[in-house]
C-alpha cells in the first residue's frame, strides 16, 4: 500500500522552533517510507498554512497527511477539514504533539528534536495504515419526551411545544406542578408561587404539541440521539379520564382519611380518591390502592356511586406505553434531606419542630391550617420561632455542599411569620448567602423589619430547661460566634433548614437513562462550566434540582439551555456520529457474548439467529473496551486498529532500531 | 533580687507599713492565679513547714494593687506581669525556650494598649495538628461554633472552644496556650461527635494541654495539678489511688474549703468505697520503664 | 464465650458494686470474664493531659497483656472503654505512633499490635452477645412500677460507639425494658456528669449535675440507671452540695444497670451491692412501695446455685 503522504512541521513562532531545530526535522522527515513531501511553516493553522497544504494535497495528489504542531484538541479540526477542502478523506490525517508534549516542557534542544523525530515518524507509520472512513449521519425523531413535570420540564415542555414540535411530558405524581406548587411565597420577590406556576401549568395542559402522562414512570430506554425507544409504565387511576369532569364529588365522599405524606409533607390529609391539589393539572383524580377500602377490604366504592359523570372504573390496569422520541430531558428534581438523621435537632422527637417544606405548606393559604402560622396542637400562635440554617448541609457527616436555597428561604420564613404573628424571629446561621439579584437587598430589608441574627451552627434543640424562664419551651442552644459566648434562646417554634438531596432512586433512574450520578447522587453533566445541561449521553440532558441544588430562575434558565439544545439538534434534522466505531468481524465471532455484557453504552447485541455479536454502530462511542476484552480479538475500534497502534510503536521506536542495528552489541535475537 | 526571704506574714506587715491592705487569703489566690511565684518550702524549728518569698515580691503586689486600681482583670495582669518576668527575669516559673515553636520573643504585649504587636506565625498551629491523630482537618475549621455551642462547660472557659482555634489560626500562640480553656474541657466528645468537619476537637484539647506542659504554662487552673498529682500516683502504683489523690490535691488546693469533703471521704469509707492504702501491680518497674521510654521518645524531660 | 475483662481500678473499691453485681449476672449467662492478669490504671482523662505517648503505652500494656487466644476485650468503666478502644485505633491508624508505643513497651518485655480485638463494653455484649429474649427470660421479679431514667454519660457512647445513636441511645432502655421496668424519655441521658469536675471546680461541676439531676427529677424518675462508675460516684455523693448549692431538693438513688439486672433476676440484695450507694435505694426499690408486689413467690438466690 504504498502511499503518497505530505508532512507540514509548524514552528508555532518560537513555542516549538525555538526548541526544536525544525530544520533537521524536515529533513529527516523525506526520509520516512512513503514521504512524498515534508514541508515546515511559521504558523500551520493560518490561512497561508491551510493553504499551502490543500494546493499540496490538490497538485501532488497526497493520500496522507501528517501535521506536526500542537495539541489535537487545539487543532485536529481545522487540519481534517483542510483536507476535506482538498478532496482527501478528512480521516487520512494524524496529528502529532511537538508542543505540549514535547517543546513546552523542556528546555533539552537535542532531546526535543530527537523526540519530534520520532514523534512525527511514529504519525507516518501510522497515518500509512489509516483508511478513509465515514462519518454515521443519522435522522433525528423531532418528538421530545421530558421526564418530570416540575417548573423545569414544564418550562422546557413548553420551549419546545412553542417551536412547534411534539413533548411527551411523564410525571409519576398524579399532577404536574412538583415542589414549586408546594411553595407559599418565593423569594425574594414574595410573588405568590401558585399565581406564577399554575399559567404555565395549564398552558402545558392544554397546549397541542403537550401530551401529559401522569401518574406514571419511564420503566425502560433503548436507542441513540434521534432515536429513543421508551417504554412508559402508566398506574391505573380508577376514573376515566373521557369521563372525569374533576368536579371533586369523589374526594368529598370517600370516607378514609391519609396523611398526604407527599404534597402536604405529612402535615395534613387527602383521601384514598384524590388529586394533589385544588386546581390540579390534570383535573383528574387517582385512587390509591394502598389505603383505599374497597382495594384492601373489598367493601365502599362510595366514590364510584357519588360520581356525577360515572368515571370511577375499579377494573383499570397499568398499561405500558410506547413512544419514539429524538431527544429526552431529565427534570426529575430533588428531596429534602430527613432531618431525623440528626437527633440532637429534635425533629420527630419534639412535636413543634418542623421542617422548611412543613412550613411552606402551614403558610399556604391552602394548606392544613389555611395559613395560619400556629404549633403542632394547630391552635397555639407561637411567640418565638428559631430558625436553624444548614440542616445536613456543609457537614462531612452527611452532605458536603452548600444546598444554595436554603438562606434565602429562611429569610423569606422570618419575613412571613413576623407580618402574620408578629413573633421574635430568630436566624441562627453559619454564612448568610445571598448570591442572586435583589437577594442581599432582602437580607436587609429583613434585617429592616426586625429579624434577629445569631452567627453560629445550632448544637442543639433540647427540651430540659436549665433555669425556670426556659420551661415549656424549646431551647435552641448555640454559640453566638460574633460574642463569643455559648447562648441558650427559649423559643416556641423552631424550623429547620434541610439539604436538598438528589431523589432517593436517582441512581435507578440515571441506570435507565444511561446516566451517571456524581458522589451526591446528584445527575453527572457533561462540563460544569461549559456545558452544564448537556450529558455524557447525546440526546439526554438534565435540568432543575436533579442536577445540583439550586433556586427557581437558575432552574429555569436552565430549562430553557435544555430546550434549547434539543431544539438546535432537531433544527440539523440530522445527527452526525464520529466514525471509531467497534466493528465484530462475524466470521471470527464465536459467540461467547463476553463483550454484551461489558460495554457501558450497551451497544452490542446478540444476533440469536446466526449467533454472533453485533455492534450498532450508531451507540457505539468507540471506547474500545470490547476490543480489549475479546479474547479472540474479532473486535477492531475503527481508526484505532491494531495494526495501526502497532504500526505506531514502531515509528516510535525507528530510531532505536537503527541504533541497535548499528551497535555491535545488539541483543541477540531481540526483535526490532 | 533582694536576698531576704519573708514569710508571708512579714510580706502582709510589709505592705500594712505603706499603707496596703491584703488578706492571707487573697494572697494566696493571687499565687494560685499565677500572678505571685510559688513561695520556698523549707521546714521551720517549731515544726511543720513555712513558705518563703523573696522581698522583690512587694513590688509585684504593688503593681497588681497599681494596676487594679486601673480597672484591670486578673488575666490582663497576669499577662503584664508575665511578659515583663520573661524579659527581665529568666528563673521565673513561666519558662520560654529560644526557639520552641509555641512562644516567640518577638510576641509581646503592650503595655497600656490592648494590641498584640507581630502575632507569632503558624508554629502552633502546625505543631498541634502534627501531634494530634486526625489533627490535620483543623485547617478547614469553618468557625461556624458547633463545638462551642455543646460544650458543657464553655461557660467557665476564658474562650469558648471555636474562638481558641481563631487564635491558634491567628498565632497568638501564647494566649493559646496559656488559656484554661482546654483544662475545662471534660471529654464528653459532643464537640468531636457534631463537628461538620470532623474535626477531632476533645484530641486537640488534650495536645494543647501537653503543649502547655511542656512549656511549662501549666499553673492555670487546678486542673493541672489534678492531673499531675493523678499520674504521680499511677506511676508509682500502676492504679490509681483515690484516697491518696484526694489527699494530697485537696490539702493543698483550698483545704479549708473543702470541709465537706471530709464528710464524703468518711461516707465512702464506711461504705466500703474507698480504702487508705493503694494497690500496686507487680509488674510496676516494668511499666516504670515503659513510660519513661515512651516519654523520652515523646520529648519529654 | 471467652472474655479477656479489664476491671479498671474503680471497680475494686469505688464501684464494686458495680463489680460485684455485673459478676453475678454474668455467671447467669454464663459468661466467662477473665480478669487481665496485673493490669494497669488506664489512666481516665488525666495522664492524655499531661503525655501523649506514655498515655497510649500504659493502655497498650493492658492489651498486651490479653492472653493468647482471645479475642474479646471487654470492660465495665466507660473511660476504660474509651480509653482502651481510642488507643488502638489510633495505633492501628498511625503506624508511626504505633511504632513509638511498641519501643516503649519494649522496655517492659511486652509488645501490641493493633486491630486484633474487639474491645466491648459490657452493656453491648449483653445486647448483642445475650439479646433481649434472654435477659427478658431471666427476670423472675419484674420491675414493674420502677420508673428508670437511663443514663448513659458521654463516653459509652461517644465519639460514635458503632452499636448506637451518640444523641439518642437506646441499648441501655431496652434492657431496662426488658426488665419490665418504666424506662422514662431522659433527655439528658447522654448529658456530660462532668467527670473530674467537681474534684477541679465544684460549682462547675454540681452545676451539670443539677442539670440531669433536675431533668430526671422533672420527669419524674424514682431511679437513675447508670453505666459507668465516675457517673455513679458523681450523680450519688453530691446531690447534698447541690441542694444546698442551688437550694434544690434532690434525693434520688442512682444505681448500676447490673444491680436492676441482678434484682430482677432474684439475686440476694446485698450480694448485687446494694446499700453502698450513698442515697438509698432501699426505698424505691422496695416491694410494695417503689416495685409492685409480685404475683409468685420471690426466690431469693445463693451464690453457687
Amino acid at each position: 500500500m504504498s502511499e503518497k503522504l505530505g508532512v507540514y512541521v509548524c514552528h508555532c513562532g518560537t513555542n516549538i522552533a525555538g526548541t526544536v531545530d525544525v530544520e533537521a526535522v524536515v529533513k529527516a522527515a523525506l526520509e520516512f517510507p512513503d514521504v512524498a513531501v515534508a514541508k515546515e511553516y511559521k504558523f500551520m493553522c493560518s490561512g497561508v498554512g491551510q493553504e499551502m497544504i490543500e494546493k499540496d494535497i490538490r497538485d501532488l495528489k497526497l493520500t496522507g497527511l501528517v501535521v506536526a504542531a500542537c495539541s489535537p484538541h487545539m487543532h485536529e479540526s481545522t487540519f481534517r477539514a483542510v483536507s476535506a477542502r482538498a478532496g482527501m478523506n478528512p480521516y487520512m490525517f494524524g496529528m502529532c504533539n511537538i508542543r505540549e508534549h514535547n517543546s513546552w516542557v523542556t528546555d533539552d534542544k537535542l532531546a526535543a528534536t530527537k523526540k519530534t523525530k520520532a514523534l512525527i515518524s511514529a504519525a507516518v507509520f501510522r497515518v500509512r495504515r489509516q483508511r478513509p472512513l465515514d462519518p454515521v449521519s443519522v435522522d433525528i425523531n423531532p418528538a421530545t419526551l421530558v421526564v418530570g413535570g416540575g417548573i423545569a420540564g414544564i418550562h422546557a415542555a413548553l420551549e419546545i411545544a412553542d417551536a412547534g414540535h411534539k413533548v411527551y411530558l411523564v410525571e409519576k405524581e398524579p399532577a404536574i406542578g412538583g415542589h414549586m406548587s408546594q411553595l407559599d411565597k418565593t423569594f425574594p420577590t414574595l410573588d405568590c408561587s401558585a399565581c406564577i406556576l399554575t399559567p404555565k401549568m395549564f398552558s402545558s395542559g392544554r397546549h397541542p404539541n403537550i401530551t401529559l402522562i401522569t401518574y406514571s414512570e419511564v420503566i425502560s430506554v433503548k436507542g441513540f440521539i434521534g432515536n429513543y425507544e421508551v417504554q412508559v409504565r402508566r398506574k391505573p387511576r380508577f376514573v376515566k379520564t373521557e369521563l372525569c369532569t374533576g368536579c371533586g364529588a369523589c374526594q368529598q365522599t370517600c370516607p378514609q382519611k391519609v396523611v398526604d405524606t407527599v404534597y402536604e409533607a405529612g402535615l395534613g390529609y387527602r383521601k384514598a380518591v384524590y388529586s394533589p391539589f385544588a386546581l390540579a393539572v390534570p383535573k383528574f383524580p387517582v385512587i390509591d390502592t394502598e389505603n383505599c377500602l374497597y382495594f384492601r377490604t373489598g367493601k365502599c366504592r362510595i366514590c364510584e356511586k357519588t360520581c356525577p359523570a360515572n368515571a370511577i372504573d375499579f377494573s383499570q390496569q397499568e398499561n405500558l406505553l410506547d413512544l419514539k422520541v429524538g431527544n429526552i430531558i431529565l427534570a426529575t428534581g430533588h428531596n429534602l434531606f430527613d432531618a431525623k438523621m440528626i437527633p440532637q435537632y429534635g425533629y420527630g422527637r419534639y412535636p413543634n419542630v418542623f421542617t422548611s417544606l412543613e412550613f411552606e405548606r402551614m403558610l399556604s393559604s391552602s394548606g392544613p391550617t389555611g395559613g395560619k402560622v400556629v404549633l403542632r396542637d394547630g391552635e397555639t400562635r407561637p411567640g418565638s420561632v428559631g430558625i436553624i440554617h444548614c440542616v445536613g448541609s456543609r457537614d462531612k457527616n452527611y452532605h458536603e455542599y452548600c444546598s444554595k436555597v436554603c438562606c434565602m428561604y429562611s429569610l423569606k420564613f422570618a419575613s412571613l411569620i413576623m407580618e402574620k404573628t408578629g413573633a421574635e424571629v430568630y436566624n441562627f446561621y453559619i454564612d448568610m448567602r445571598t448570591p442572586g439579584k435583589e437577594y442581599e437587598e432582602f437580607y436587609h430589608r429583613l434585617q429592616n423589619e426586625g429579624a434577629r441574627f445569631i452567627r453560629g451552627r445550632v448544637a442543639a434543640v433540647m427540651d430540659t430547661p436549665f433555669s425556670k424562664s426556659e420551661e415549656d419551651k424549646l431551647i435552641v442552644q448555640v454559640e453566638d460566634t460574633l460574642l463569643g459566648r455559648q447562648r441558650r434562646i427559649a423559643v416556641d417554634m423552631v424550623i429547620l433548614s434541610p439539604a436538598l438531596e438528589p431523589r432517593a432512586d436517582s441512581r435507578e433512574v440515571g441506570k435507565v437513562f444511561g446516566l451517571a450520578c456524581d458522589a451526591s447522587g446528584f445527575f453527572t453533566e457533561l462540563h460544569p462550566k461549559l456545558a452544564p445541561v448537556s450529558t455524557m449521553n447525546d440526546g439526554i440532558y438534565v435540568a432543575g434540582t436533579c442536577q445540583g441544588p439550586k433556586d427557581i430562575p437558575e432552574t429555569v434558565a436552565q430549562a430553557g439551555a435544555a430546550a434549547a439544545r434539543v431544539l438546535s439538534v432537531i433544527a440539523r434534522g440530522k445527527v452526525e456520529l464520529e466514525p471509531f466505531k467497534a466493528f465484530i468481524e462475524k466470521g471470527s465471532c464465536s459467540g461467547c457474548r463476553i463483550c454484551n455484557g461489558i460495554c457501558p453504552y450497551n451497544a452490542i447485541s446478540f444476533i440469536e439467529s446466526e449467533m454472533v455479536s453485533e455492534i450498532n454502530a450508531a451507540l457505539c462511542k468507540g471506547c474500545g473496551t470490547c476490543v480489549a476484552a475479546c479474547p479472540s480479538q474479532t473486535i477492531t475500534a475503527g481508526h484505532f486498529t491494531s495494526d495501526q497502534i502497532m504500526a505506531e510503536i514502531e515509528g516510535i521506536l525507528l530510531d532505536v532500531k537503527q541504533e541497535s542495528n548499528e551497535s555491535s552489541t545488539a541483543v541477540k535475537g531481540g526483535k526490532s | 533580687m533582694a536576698n531576704e526571704l519573708l514569710t508571708l506574714s512579714n510580706v502582709i506587715e510589709k505592705l500594712k507599713e505603706n499603707g496596703l491592705t491584703l488578706t492571707r487569703r487573697t494572697f494566696q489566690y493571687y499565687v494560685q492565679a499565677g500572678l505571685l511565684p510559688k513561695g520556698i518550702r523549707r521546714g521551720s524549728e517549731k515544726g511543720g513547714v513555712q513558705f518563703y518569698y523573696s522581698e522583690s515580691i512587694i513590688k509585684t503586689i504593688r503593681k497588681i494593687f497599681d494596676l487594679k486600681n486601673k480597672g484591670r482583670s486578673l488575666n490582663e495582669i497576669r499577662e503584664l506581669i508575665l511578659s515583663e518576668a520573661r524579659t527581665n527575669d529568666p528563673e521565673t516559673a513561666f519558662r520560654s525556650h529560644a526557639g520552641s515553636p509555641s512562644t516567640n520573643r518577638k510576641q509581646k504585649v503592650m503595655s497600656g494598649t490592648n494590641a498584640v504587636e507581630e502575632p507569632a506565625g503558624f508554629e502552633l498551629l502546625n505543631e498541634v495538628m502534627r501531634l494530634t491523630p486526625g489533627g490535620d482537618s483543623l485547617k478547614s475549621c469553618l468557625q461556624c461554633g458547633t463545638c462551642s455551642g455543646s460544650c458543657p462547660s464553655s461557660g467557665d472557659m476564658d474562650h469558648t472552644p471555636r474562638k481558641l482555634f481563631s487564635m491558634l489560626h491567628a498565632g497568638l500562640n501564647y494566649e493559646v496556650l496559656s488559656s484554661n480553656t482546654p483544662w475545662f474541657c471534660v471529654s464528653c466528645y459532643c464537640c468531636t461527635t457534631r463537628c461538620p468537619q470532623q474535626i477531632p476537637v476533645t484530641e486537640i484539647m488534650y495536645t494543647l494541654k501537653q503543649l502547655a506542659v511542656k512549656e511549662g504554662i501549666s499553673k492555670i487552673t487546678d486542673a493541672y495539678d489534678f492531673a499531675r498529682t493523678f499520674v504521680e500516683l499511677v506511676e508509682k502504683y500502676g492504679r490509681s489511688f483515690d484516697f491518696g489523690l484526694s489527699l494530697r490535691y485537696h490539702l493543698t488546693h483550698n483545704a479549708l474549703s473543702k470541709l465537706s469533703w471530709g464528710s464524703l471521704a468518711l461516707q465512702m469509707y464506711k461504705k466500703e468505697r474507698m480504702v487508705t492504702g493503694p494497690s500496686k501491680i507487680s509488674g510496676i518497674e516494668g511499666l516504670g520503664r515503659i513510660l519513661r521510654k515512651a516519654k523520652n521518645i515523646g520529648g519529654n524531660k | 464465650m471467652k472474655y479477656a475483662f479489664y476491671p479498671g481500678c474503680s471497680g475494686e473499691h469505688r464501684a464494686s458494686a458495680y463489680q460485684d453485681s455485673l459478676e453475678l449476672v454474668a455467671d447467669i449467662f454464663n459468661l466467662e470474664l477473665s480478669s487481665i492478669r496485673d493490669w494497669n490504671c488506664c489512666g481516665a482523662t488525666e495522664y492524655l493531659s499531661v503525655n501523649r505517648l506514655g498515655a497510649y503505652a500504659l493502655n497498650a500494656r493492658n492489651l498486651a497483656l490479653v492472653p493468647k487466644g482471645c479475642d474479646q476485650v471487654v470492660t465495665s468503666c466507660s473511660a476504660c472503654y474509651l480509653n482502651l478502644k481510642k488507643t488502638d485505633r489510633i495505633l492501628a491508624e498511625n503506624p508511626d505512633i504505633a511504632k513509638d508505643v511498641n519501643a516503649a513497651l519494649a522496655e517492659g518485655n511486652l509488645s501490641y499490635y493493633p486491630g486484633i480485638y474487639n474491645i466491648r463494653h459490657i452493656l453491648e455484649v449483653f445486647i448483642n452477645d445475650i439479646g433481649l429474649d434472654l435477659i427478658k427470660g431471666k427476670v423472675v421479679l419484674p420491675l414493674s412500677g420502677l420508673r428508670v431514667a437511663p443514663y448513659y454519660g458521654c463516653m459509652l457512647v461517644r465519639p460514635n460507639n458503632g452499636y448506637d445513636d451518640p444523641e439518642f441511645p437506646h441499648t441501655l432502655d431496652d434492657i431496662l425494658s426488658a426488665l419490665g421496668a418504666e424506662v422514662l424519655a431522659f433527655s439528658m441521658k447522654t448529658y456530660c456528669c462532668g467527670g473530674h469536675m467537681p474534684q477541679i471546680k465544684a460549682i462547675t461541676g454540681y452545676e451539670l449535675l443539677r442539670r440531669i439531676l433536675g431533668e430526671a427529677q422533672g420527669k419524674g424518675a424514682d431511679i437513675i440507671a447508670v453505666t459507668c462508675p465516675a457517673c455513679q460516684l458523681n450523680l450519688d455523693a453530691y446531690q447534698d452540695d447541690i441542694n444546698k448549692n442551688f437550694g434544690t431538693n434532690f434525693k434520688i438513688p442512682v444505681i448500676f444497670f447490673t444491680q436492676l439486672m441482678g434484682l430482677a433476676f432474684g439475686l440476694e440484695r446485698t450480694l448485687l451491692g446494694l446499700g453502698k450507694e450513698l442515697i438509698s435505694a432501699d426505698e424505691v426499690l422496695s416491694f410494695g412501695k417503689g416495685l409492685q408486689r409480685p404475683l409468685f413467690r420471690r426466690r431469693v438466690r445463693k451464690r453457687g446455685d
